[in-house]
């Protein structure tokens, strides 16, 4: 396999160099549901050249840099595996066989270190890339993925900079741990500090661009996945052929590969939760969950849809998903900027718990954009001291699974405005969304 | 030898007898599939289970011990973020490990030398409800779910090492993505345990496939086959490379491709030096030349199929690429036998490569395959000796900006006497569509 620069959950950011690029109206298109096919549905938006700019680079850059100064930092080290807080700072998007690592200093140039999987890959990096330099690092000898030699050429680089003493703030909220330990071992002088909060403070309040990229992934979900599920969720059909048809109408109109469906179809009382498709029909009654999650550009929004295939489905399903709805509804009414986020976390919570439930069963939200899950989690420790601001892109989904009894959500992204909280989906919210 | 079908019979008869269109009909194709390995929970309905069966996977783990007594390591320890390393442990479920949400998370499997093994599984949610899944979807019983960062996993690890008293002894470190920053954790958290890098020893015992994951393999090869034809058949003047990426990716998964599933393509001719390129919207047009290439994961093994196609006359230097690829592809098939330094292979096919005029393939003509797409040592090992059970990727490929993209591929696997290919798509030079 010769793969690009990008995964195929990353691929999307570079989408934006054929900003360009038509959907089609081939007769055989097979992917688009029925009203769909009738609606016309516009490429994805101008915004995807901008953020692949020089120029837009730059001020992503200097914006990091800012608060670098503000926490009193020299250097900062984004290191990551799953997560893609290097894309971030670069524009450049690890993926197992090509990873990275990017080194921002606060008074300098910027560098990213890479192993690239040919001299070709990394000439096609040149043109996109927003930091100062590009260093292609000899690649470990026996792990393709492997990022020592990364850490080797940012200590060196470090010195380089006479930085041995400098205050380097580690970041990337996954691996960035271990560092230190490395940093004790090969450049002693140095001072580490913790800098996934100073990084991720920047990260979840958007720009107009990022807000442009993640309402065009939003109009995707509504128009285009959403009347495909309406189409395709019927009693005896073959989940996997209902989620080819819904993922495959996203990727034609647009979504880049790294776009992502989850699905979990069963009865309500299965204790699942995007359990994926297994050649399982599906049947009168069963509860589907799933979640279409478009990418665009490396942006992306999602919601969950709770279905129901009939209306005769167990009443302890339908009281569930009432209570759920009715948290989702005190959620909104308290995101207000200002705000801080934890009692709102705690109030959700609580709510739920007061109608016998035992709370949510995954994370009631979070912050939503580059990466899937942006910043800390929500729980009280991972947001303390977090206080709601403008154009804060959060995705929320108060849920509740009981294995026997229910499994359901009331899922939605938002924007976070001076006037409160706007519902980026255009779908009225439901407790539960019948299908014939 | 490669297959000589035509196009045509091609066409007719894989697609007649394996495809059954994926259309808007919602025909679903039929692929017949190996047996399941055998229920270990009333759950088993509802969660996946493993993809082989428990003997083959004791066998396995017999295997790594009988290594581990070789190399004198009391324990291994073996971590995945993105890597499916720990898939070959006894992980089976890379819904678990976040990988739907793109939010991959840290898995480590610890195995004793002897005594059951502990799988450390971080989540996004520790929530127990999840445990009947970890548990019905792994052999390894000892499930220990962690939620929080992946330092604690570590930590845990670091406890049970101690707990089993092998806290002075000689622990190995693989998985090949962060296991070199392990080294100085545990340095600090053990400081009288010996840990040494595995990885070298646990790629060569992965790079040899048994009877289970071959079957595994020739039904991944299978789905890639049948989205290929689909795929040929669409391809036209105007149609847009996300109609075409949309289609191989709606044929795999309905065929049976899991989530991991994927594929890559490269429009030209262009100054592009990629083989591979970004989906971009564009409209495919008469003269152009696509490299297509399927990558279906089924029940975690992977296996790829890249065809290079022609909308229209084949120019001279791309047939000049496609006849040396298409010679480097059966030089290097020619040699391929057990008992050779996997070397020979890529060297009888540059050879036969630069006969024809051109100095070099643009990118490696190929690499061990299985749980990961690529595993184990490079294809110019030489000290990699070739046996039965072996499979590789094997693409010869040529850019040329401008005027040449072309690969041609098989998946070898290595048999008692030879190879045979996987893939039934016959790895002719270039299809003239």
């Amino acid at each position: 396999m010769h793969r690009p620069r990008f995964n195929r959950r990353d691929l999307l950011k570079t989408t934006a160099l054929a900003a360009a690029g038509m959907a089609s109206n081939h007769a055989n298109t097979f992917g688009q549901c029925g009203s769909a096919k009738t609606t016309s549905f516009p490429d994805p938006p101008s915004e995807v050249a901008t953020l692949y700019s020089k120029e837009y680079g730059h001020r992503r850059v200097t914006k990091i840099q800012d608060a670098l100064r503000r926490a009193n930092l020299d250097a900062l080290l984004v290191s990551n595996r799953g997560l893609d807080y290097i894309g971030y700072v670069s524009n450049f998007h690890p993926y197992p066989l090509e990873p990275g690592m990017a080194l921002v200093l606060a008074d300098g140039p910027s560098t990213l270190f890479v192993n690239t999987y040919s001299s070709a890959h990394t000439r096609a990096l040149l043109p996109i890339i927003w930091t100062d330099e590009l260093m292609d690092v000899p690649r470990d000898q026996v792990s393709e993925g492997s990022n020592q030699n990364l850490a080797d050429a940012c200590i060196q680089k470090l010195r380089d900079r006479k930085l041995q003493r400098g205050r380097i703030g580690l970041a990337g909220d996954e691996i960035d741990w271990m560092l230190p330990f490395y940093f004790r071992d090969r450049l002693p002088d140095a001072k580490t500090a913790d800098a996934n909060r100073t990084l991720t403070e920047v990260i979840v309040v958007k720009d107009e661009v990022e807000l442009a990229l993640i309402r065009f992934a939003q109009r995707i979900i509504d128009e285009i996945a959403y009347p495909a599920f309406r189409e395709n969720l019927r009693p005896g059909a073959m989940d996997r052929d209902v989620y080819a048809r819904v993922l495959a109408s996203m990727l034609e109109r647009g979504a880049n590969p790294a776009t992502v469906l989850l699905f979990d179809a069963g009865p309500a009382g299965s204790g699942t939760w995007a359990s994926g498709t297994s050649g399982r029909r599906l049947e009168r009654s069963d509860i589907i969950l799933s979640e279409p999650t478009p990418n665009i550009a490396g942006y992306q929004s999602e919601k969950m849809y709770t279905f129901a295939l009939g209306r005769e489905i167990p009443e302890s399903q339908r009281n569930g998903s009432q209570v759920i709805y009715e948290a989702y509804q005190l959620l909104m009414s308290e995101l207000k900027v200002g705000q801080e986020l934890t009692p709102i976390i705690q109030k959700v919570e609580s709510f739920i718990q007061s109608h016998g439930y035992p709370g949510n069963t995954v994370p009631v939200g979070h912050w939503i954009g580059t990466q899937n899950h942006e910043g800390p989690r929500f729980t009280v420790e991972g947001t303390r001291g977090w206080v709601l601001q403008s154009n804060m892109v959060m995705s929320w989904h108060p849920n509740v699974v009981v294995p026997g009894k229910v499994r359901t959500t009331c899922s939605t992204c938002v924007v976070l405005t001076e006037k409160g909280a706007e519902d980026l989906s255009t779908i009225k919210m439901e407790p539960i969304y019948y299908l014939p | 030898m490669p297959n000589q079908s035509t196009r045509r019979q091609f066409l007719g008869s894989v697609g007649g007898l394996i495809w059954g269109g994926l259309t808007t009909t919602g025909v679903i194709p039929i692929l017949a599939s190996p047996p399941r390995a055998s229920a270990t929970s009333i759950e088993s309905d509802l969660f996946p289970a493993p993809p082989i069966s428990v003997a083959a996977f004791n066998q396995r783990i017999a295997r790594i011990r009988s290594q581990m007594r070789t190399d004198k390591l009391d324990c291994l320890m073996v971590s995945s973020v993105l890597n499916h390393a720990v898939r070959y442990l006894g992980f089976f479920d890379p819904e678990l490990q976040g990988r739907a949400s793109g939010s991959s998370q840290l898995v480590s499997v610890l195995l004793p030398l002897e005594g059951d093994p502990v799988l450390f599984l971080q989540t996004f949610t520790a929530a127990e409800y999840l445990r009947p899944r970890a548990e019905a979807s792994s052999y390894v019983k000892d499930v220990r779910l962690v939620g929080g960062d992946n330092q604690k996993v570590l930590q845990l690890a670091a406890d049970q090492i101690r707990s089993w008293r092998l806290d002075s002894g000689r622990l190995g470190l693989a998985g090949g993505e962060i296991d070199w920053a392990e080294h100085l954790f545990f340095s600090q958290l053990l400081p009288c345990l010996d840990h040494v890098e595995a990885n070298s020893m646990l790629n060569r015992l992965r790079i040899i496939k048994d009877d289970e994951e071959i079957g595994l393999m020739r039904h991944s090869a299978a789905i890639g086959d049948s989205a290929m034809v689909e795929v040929e058949r669409y391809m036209a003047p105007g149609v847009t490379d996300r109609e075409l990426y949309a289609r191989a990716m709606a044929s795999m998964i309905a065929a049976g491709g899991e989530e991991d599933t994927f594929v890559l393509m490269g429009i030209g001719p262009n100054q592009n030096a990629m083989l591979m390129e970004l989906i971009d919207g564009r409209t495919l047009s008469k003269g152009n030349v696509i490299v297509y290439e399927t990558l279906p994961f089924y029940r975690l093994y992977n296996t790829e199929l890249a065809v290079t196609f022609s909308l229209g006359p084949v120019s001279a230097m791309q047939k000049r690429a496609a006849d040396a690829c298409q010679a480097a592809y059966e030089a290097g098939v020619a040699v391929t036998k057990p008992g050779i330094p996997v070397s020979n292979v890529v060297d009888a096919a540059l050879a036969a490569f630069q006969e024809r005029g051109f100095p070099s393939f643009t990118h490696t003509p190929g690499h061990f395959i299985g749980l990961d797409n690529y595993e184990g040592p490079s294809l110019r090992s030489h000290d990699t000796i070739l046996q039965k059970g072996m499979i590789f990727s094997f693409h010869p490929n040529l850019v040329i900006p401008g005027q040449v993209k072309q690969e041609i591929c098989g998946i070898l696997l290595v048999t008692d006497h030879g190879v045979e290919n996987l893939s039934q798509y016959p790895p002719r030079g270039i299809r003239v569509v």
